[in-house]
């Protein structure tokens, strides 16, 4: 094939047609690629399936996966006869006069078929007007099949299946071709009934809002009384029998058949990959139509199927007219059996060295002829795949159906792009005029530009196309580079075509390909030795309508835009476009203007898109397309951390860089400081440190667990030690300051449940009435502003404040907040008197003021500033309060209110069990006594400042004894975790679960689908791992996804042991059983470096060694 | 041969015997024990004497196998039994520590020191606070750092040494050269920052943890900061015009007609604020809420404490602020 060069490629824009090509993983999605690039003279059709082009990473060449998508536009021509009948045969069609040579373009995404990089597939079908479905012909439909048949289906792609790795029917299992046809229509049935089943689902929920609409439409019409017939709007091809008649309530049934795959439709073909052959039935019917005198047309119809050839006659008999002859239907006998007579006659024989007088038979009978060198190859595969190229090359049936089949870009868009907006955003404010575009696929300059860019790409500088080396002589050095990368190749070729025996002819293809296939490959060195070059992030796009130029403006619509409101903040930013190039895998050819329909790379967006975005010409009315594809979440969480300390801040920007680039990979600094990546799963992870590594940070980065977060509590067990203190109730603690000069009394209590949860809640409500009361406290003591000034600042204050936090959730108002508090602790049973007139007692929250902790002030006089008190109760008290101590030179308990306070934060940010913050504690200020003896008075000002530290000292102490004196729980952070899973890994599902401590919330059947959704609880501490363990165990047939949800109580006293005597006697004095909050409080003491009680070093001492000779 | 020859082959060697030893009444005694259990048994984790002693008896010599006779217990330890007294041995004898038992002394001293300073130190920049992972790292590099330089310290020191004996024939000492000289001084100043150099059992974790940080923040391996405190500092508006004195403070009146020094008290108090978050002027009452450096906190308390006698008032609202999540 001859080589293609871009200028015809790039002239050729006009006509492309973007396929995406999806399968499970290894099904042979790339190998499939490989053929076509062959097809374009880029790589050499001997190595086609073999060298995987489009895996131009080295990791990915090295595990033999796909990681990216990346696309590639290739030219087809395609001889046609003016007839409406076109030739299946393509470019081996004989040239009668009639026939009219027409040029296509194609732009091919390769997409990755392994589960973790599945949201490349869902962005790369979105780009794209028709999808080629792989199945492989052994293993049959898989998990990710599925997936991406949904994906598919969701993104109203037209698909085209190919059902895969034939050869692999004849050669390992050693089916007989009768078999192999039972084998391949049972496949053809699982599939279908996939499609089928999400075409069910479909149905019923459009049936159920039929039904919603005729109930609502017999509700208008009983209040009006008038026949108004409700309009729907009608949505192009797939929503055209909405418009029900107002009488009658039947549902239309919409037409499936189209949306089946069957062979008889011609939107299915059989390949194999490796050999580099496939057909359609369409292909063979057009080879037998001569032979067996029966039309073509009719041939199509029956070569798949059961039906038979009537030997004599030379008849097509249903199976009813077989009248128990022993025939084989037709597509055994005029298509499988031939093939298989192929394999038999190359790679089969008594020695698997095939039988040359069956060749020659095959030969004459195809009128093949092949050069005699390859005849006398000693190597079976190179004849076999050389008569498959001449007779059934896989490009053309391939390339033939694509174009036949799927549809080109106009009629794509026509049937895709109504559902595709109406699913955007804010889909009513979207412009007509650029759904009108859109939908029409106007490409004229004055249309509006629409175009979705799916990803960033990261390229180094060196590899764009206006660096590159063009022409020109090499120079000693490069030349040797060459050689090097030549022998590489060779060595790689080598190792793939494994097992066999290294040959001459190898060889030779080997080299003559590396040459052919320099470009492509000379890019790949490019990344290794130029490592120093910058990154440009190129947008992987395409245009719906309208025309981009390079030098063109365009808005950058961010994902979570919305038409509804184009000038909410962040406003999009207009764009320069500097650049357009051409895809070829890793290479890029400069464009100049780029036509509806075309996937491209645009230069020019770096600093305004992060991952996807759309691009448009207007900013009002425009669509938003990016906003809806989140295909699935990341969920692996790590914690990064450069192996040198001085390397952070090359990390932290190689994690921004990569977070643009991958379209899956989120990063965050958490609160701690530390730097956690979000990825989708173990594999992903790995490419995107090794990515980090070499090409974004270009250091070296370690990852481990990121730290798990806690809380700490107390409940009132039913069986707790005894009060350590008998004569005072649970909880209370009198605490002397070194001194002796101040004693307080506090009791500490754990709160009523509903108020904790509801302070947790509200945090951002008490962050806000904090803020207010002091900007209120200041106003107040400023006397001289005006009472209702100060109110009104504090009014604009809210203002301000409420902007950011309208949308994430409701801010109560101080009396709202105060009333609602009063539920929740009229909600708490049992000890009503204590709670009663609390709130009005509250005198701070904690941790950081804002915490589900409360500090009381239960003394006589109010020691302590009240938190919710009302405005106008007592308004001069921070003034009475700040002006009065200065005065009197004698120190009472006030003065240390706020020292008590600052210790209740303390001890609130930092729990007795593992220095975790407390939760859902209440610490009643009982008693303050200042007794200072009176000799010393004179200096008390000078002992503030001792005493100080003492009180904080005291009351931090009391409060964690007070703490200790209840029953100590631990909170562990949960994770809500979603799985969707299909009955059958429903119990792996939960014994992986369960082994890791969650807890199963809830199971239900999905409506119309076989899948279950499960919601269960998760400790964090237990998730590291978890979503490649529940992949793994139902192998990938369950997707989980995890949102942090809150904390939990862990119904375990860490400090417990056994110690009645029924205890003692089950468990034994040791506890056999763990006790799993000990064990996470360890955990966390261990990594802080706190004792950790009863860990020792030697479990049992050893004795004495004699050590003799 | 005569029996008690004492060759290699029957020596018997105490390999897991750990000896606690005590002294009292001008004799010394011995209890056998097992490593790393000492420490364990005095801190309360391993409550099983059997567990810790080898045999329940006092030696005079534990590797000679001779037993304290119970005349001399009586004399030294009197009205004790032998148990009572191998717990007193146990409890306040002397003892060679463990290996293990250092270790992990030594790892849990480290860590707490890590999370020490990982709690009070942030990142310039964002204002965010680092991992405890980092700041390890960070600390490692220092104490290899250290290690290096005071390796060639001593090598410098040797070799001026050298020098010096040089020139002692000279006796006069005029001829010092130079460059010693000026390397001195260098080496002097890098004497001065605070270095670091591992963390040891004998010093509390907080006082270490002070090392660390002052040695992060001289050093800077990663850009370190002291995370502010964030105070509020009060004070009557009628002194605030006062001019400040270093001098000990004398009476108010005097202050009021004292205006030779070089600021009013205002400015010196702001001068220890480092980022004024609000000012205000409250009637009389002069309030102002800022970050201020941990370092200077005491040096501001002591300034108040005397030049205002007690009348303005600092007030700590956070102890260290670090970047919070939203």
């Amino acid at each position: 094939m001859p080589v293609v060069n871009p200028e015809k490629l790039v002239k050729l824009q006009h006509a492309a047609d973007g396929i995406c090509i999806l399968a499970h993983v290894d099904h042979g999605k790339t190998s499939l690629t490989d053929a076509l690039i062959a097809t374009n003279g880029i790589i050499s059709p001997k190595l086609a399936g073999k060298i995987r082009y489009l895996d131009s990473r080295p990791d990915e060449q090295l595990r033999g996966i796909t990681m990216e998508s990346s696309a590639i536009s290739l030219y087809f021509s395609l001889l046609r006869r003016s007839a409406p009948q076109a030739s299946a045969e393509g470019d081996n069609g004989d040239s009668a006069p009639e026939i009219v040579r027409k040029e296509y373009l194609i732009n091919l995404i390769d997409s990755p078929g392994h589960i973790d990089f599945s949201s490349e597939v869902s962005t790369a079908s979105r780009l794209c007007d028709g999808a080629v479905v792989l199945v492989d012909a052994v293993e049959g439909v898989c998990s990710q099949t599925v997936t991406v048949l949904r994906q598919t289906w969701i993104e109203k792609l037209k698909p085209l299946l190919v059902v895969n790795k034939m050869d692999r029917l004849v050669t390992e299992l050693k089916m007989s071709p009768g078999e192999a046809y039972t084998h391949l229509s049972k496949l053809l049935e699982q599939v279908n009934a996939i499609v089928g089943s999400f075409f069910q689902g479909e149905r019923m929920e459009d049936d159920l809002k039929w039904r919603e609409r005729v109930e609502e439409r017999i509700t208008a019409a009983s209040a009006k009384k008038t026949d108004t017939t409700i309009n729907e709007g009608t949505n192009g091809a797939e929503s055209g029998n909405e418009e029900v008649p107002a009488t009658t309530g039947g549902y239309e049934e919409k037409d499936d058949e189209d949306i089946y795959f069957s062979p008889e439709n011609n939107n299915v073909i059989f390949s194999s990959a490796v050999d580099g052959w496939a057909f359609t039935p369409k292909q063979f019917a057009g080879l037998y139509e001569k032979k067996l005198g029966i039309k073509r047309s009719i041939l199509e119809k029956v070569l798949w199927g059961d039906f038979y050839l009537d030997p004599k006659t030379k008849r097509v008999l249903g199976s009813k007219h077989l009248k128990g002859r022993n025939l084989k239907p037709m597509f055994v006998q005029l298509v499988l059996d031939s093939i298989w007579a192929v394999y038999e006659a190359t790679t089969g024989g008594p020695n698997g060295k095939g039988e040359p007088a069956l060749v020659e038979k095959i030969m004459k009978s195809l009128n093949i002829t092949l050069p005699p060198h390859i005849l006398r190859s000693r190597d079976p595969r190179a004849l076999l795949t050389s008569l498959f190229a001449a007779w059934l090359p896989l490009s053309t049936a391939v390339l033939v159906s694509v174009i036949e089949h799927l549809p080109s870009p106009p009629v794509a868009q026509a049937a895709r792009i109504p559902d595709m907006v109406k699913a955007s955003p804010g889909a009513d404010h979207v412009d007509p005029r650029v759904r009108d575009a859109m939908s029409n696929f106007k490409t004229g300059e004055d249309e509006p530009v629409v175009a979705y860019v799916s990803k960033m790409v990261a390229i180094p500088e060196s590899e764009l196309p206006h660096n590159k080396r063009r022409g020109g002589t090499l120079t000693a050095e490069e030349a040797r580079e060459l050689g090097q990368k030549k022998r590489a190749e060779i060595a790689r070729a080598q190792a793939i075509a494994n097992g066999e025996t290294a040959d001459v002819a190898k060889v030779t293809d080997a080299l003559s390909s590396t040459a052919i296939g320099e470009d492509g490959l000379g890019g790949e060195v490019d990344v290794k030795e130029q490592r120093q070059d910058p990154e440009h992030l190129i947008g992987f796009a395409r245009l719906f309508s309208g025309t981009l130029s390079v030098g063109d403006e365009v808005y950058v619509l961010p994902p979570k835009f919305s038409p509804a409101h184009p000038h909410a903040q962040p406003e999009p930013q207009k764009a320069t476009i500097t650049a357009l190039y051409l895809l070829m895998g890793r290479g890029l050819e400069p464009l100049i203007t780029v036509p509806a329909g075309v996937v491209f790379g645009v230069a020019g967006l770096e600093g305004h898109i992060l991952k996807s975005g759309t691009l448009c010409s207007q900013l009002g009315g425009s669509v938003n397309l990016a906003g809806v594809n989140m295909g699935s979440q990341p969920i692996v969480r790590v914690a990064l951390e450069p192996a040198d300390p001085g390397d952070l801040n090359k990390m932290i920007a190689g994690l921004k860089m990569l977070e643009q680039s991958d379209p899956c990979a989120e990063y965050e600094v958490l609160e701690s400081g530390e730097h956690v990546i979000l990825t989708a799963g173990e594999l992903h992870l790995e490419r995107c440190l090794k990515d980090l590594r070499e090409r974004f940070a270009r250091c070296e980065i370690q990852a481990g667990e990121p730290i798990v977060p806690y809380r700490e509590s107390i409940v009132s067990a039913a069986e707790m030690n005894p009060p350590r203190e008998k004569d005072l109730p649970r909880g209370t603690v009198i605490g002397v300051t070194t001194s002796k000069q101040v004693n307080i009394r506090l009791r500490v209590r754990p709160l009523p449940e509903a108020v904790t949860e509801f302070l947790v809640k509200n945090t951002g409500a008490v962050k806000r009435l904090y803020s207010e009361r002091r900007a209120d406290e200041e106003g107040k003591r400023g006397l001289d502003v005006p009472e209702d000034l100060s109110h009104d600042q504090t009014a604009e204050r809210d203002g301000v404040g409420d902007t950011g936090i309208i949308e994430t959730g409701k801010l109560l108002s101080l009396a709202d907040f105060k009333e609602q508090l009063r539920l929740a602790f009229a909600e708490a049973k049992g000890e009503k008197e204590v709670w009663a007139d609390v709130i009005e007692k509250i005198a701070a929250f904690g941790p950081r003021r804002v915490g589900p902790n409360i500090l009381v002030d239960a003394t006589q006089g109010g020691v302590c500033g009240k938190f919710l008190r009302e405005k106008d109760t007592d308004t001069d008290y921070g003034n009475e309060h700040s002006s009065e101590t200065p005065r009197s030179d004698t120190l009472t308990a006030r003065d240390f209110s706020d020292k008590i306070a600052y210790a209740f934060q303390l001890s609130a940010a930092q729990g007795p069990l593992c220095n975790e913050p407390l939760q859902g504690v209440a610490v009643f200020l009982e008693e303050v006594n200042v007794t200072i003896p009176p000799e010393e008075e004179s200096s008390t000002r000078e002992k503030l400042g001792r005493l100080t530290g003492e009180v904080i000292k005291t009351v931090r102490d009391s409060i964690r004894q007070g703490f200790l004196d209840w029953s100590p729980r631990l909170l562990l952070a949960m994770y809500s975790c979603e799985i969707q899973a299909s009955a059958e890994v429903l119990g792996r599902v939960y014994g992986v679960i369960t082994r890791r401590r969650g807890r199963i919330l809830s199971e239900a059947l999905q409506e119309g689908t076989p899948f279950f959704t499960i919601v269960a609880l998760l400790p964090v501490a237990s998730s590291f791992g978890f979503s490649d363990e529940i992949r793994k165990r139902t192998s990938g047939a369950a997707q989980p996804q995890l949102i942090f949800s809150g904390y939990e109580m862990l119904d375990e006293d860490p400090f417990w042991v056994p110690f009645t005597e029924e205890d003692l006697e089950d468990l034994g004095e040791l506890a056999d059983k763990e006790n799993v909050a000990k064990k996470y409080m360890d955990g966390v003491r261990m990594r802080k470096g706190l004792f950790v009680k009863g860990r020792k070093l030697v479990e049992n001492a050893e004795k004495q060694k004699t050590l003799k000779r | 041969m005569p029996v008690g020859i004492n060759q290699p082959s029957n020596q018997i060697k105490l390999t897991n015997v750990s000896l606690v030893r005590m002294k009292k009444g001008k004799k010394r005694y011995e209890i056998a024990c097992y490593k790393n259990k000492v420490l364990e048994y005095r801190s309360g984790i391993e409550t099983d004497l059997d567990n810790v002693l080898q045999i329940p008896s006092v030696f005079l010599n534990v590797s000679k196998g001779a037993v304290a006779p119970s005349a001399d217990l009586a004399k030294s330890f009197p009205k004790m039994s032998v148990d009572d007294i191998i717990l007193e041995i146990l409890q306040k004898g002397e003892l060679q520590v463990g290996e293990k038992e250092r270790h992990a002394q030594l790892d849990r001293v480290s860590r707490e020191v890590v999370d020490i300073v990982a709690g009070k130190l942030v990142d310039p920049k964002s204002k965010r606070p680092y991992t405890t992972g980092m700041i390890e790292k960070a600390l490692d590099q220092l104490s290899q750092q250290g290690a290096n330089a005071q390796h060639e310290a001593k090598q410098e020191a040797k070799h001026e040494n050298r020098d010096k004996d040089r020139h002692t024939p000279n006796a006069s000492g005029t001829a010092t050269p130079t460059n010693t000289e000026s390397s001195n001084g260098e080496a002097k100043k890098a004497k001065d920052l605070p270095t670091w150099t591992g963390v040891s059992t004998t010093r509390s974790a907080k006082s270490q943890a002070l090392d660390a940080m002052k040695a992060l923040i001289a050093h800077q391996p990663i850009p370190v900061a002291r995370a502010r405190m964030r105070l509020r500092i009060t004070c009557p508006t009628s002194i605030l015009k006062q001019a400040a004195k270093s001098a000990a403070p004398k009476s108010v009146d005097d202050d009021e007609d004292d205006k030779s020094a070089k600021g009013t008290i205002k400015d010196r108090i702001l001068s220890y604020v480092e980022q004024v978050e609000s000012q205000d002027m409250l009637g009389e009452e002069w309030e102002v809420v800022g970050f201020v450096e941990p370092g200077a906190f005491k040096a501001l308390g002591d300034f108040i404490g005397t030049q205002t006698k007690g009348r303005a008032r600092a007030e700590v609202l956070d102890m260290a602020v670090v970047h919070e999540g939203d």
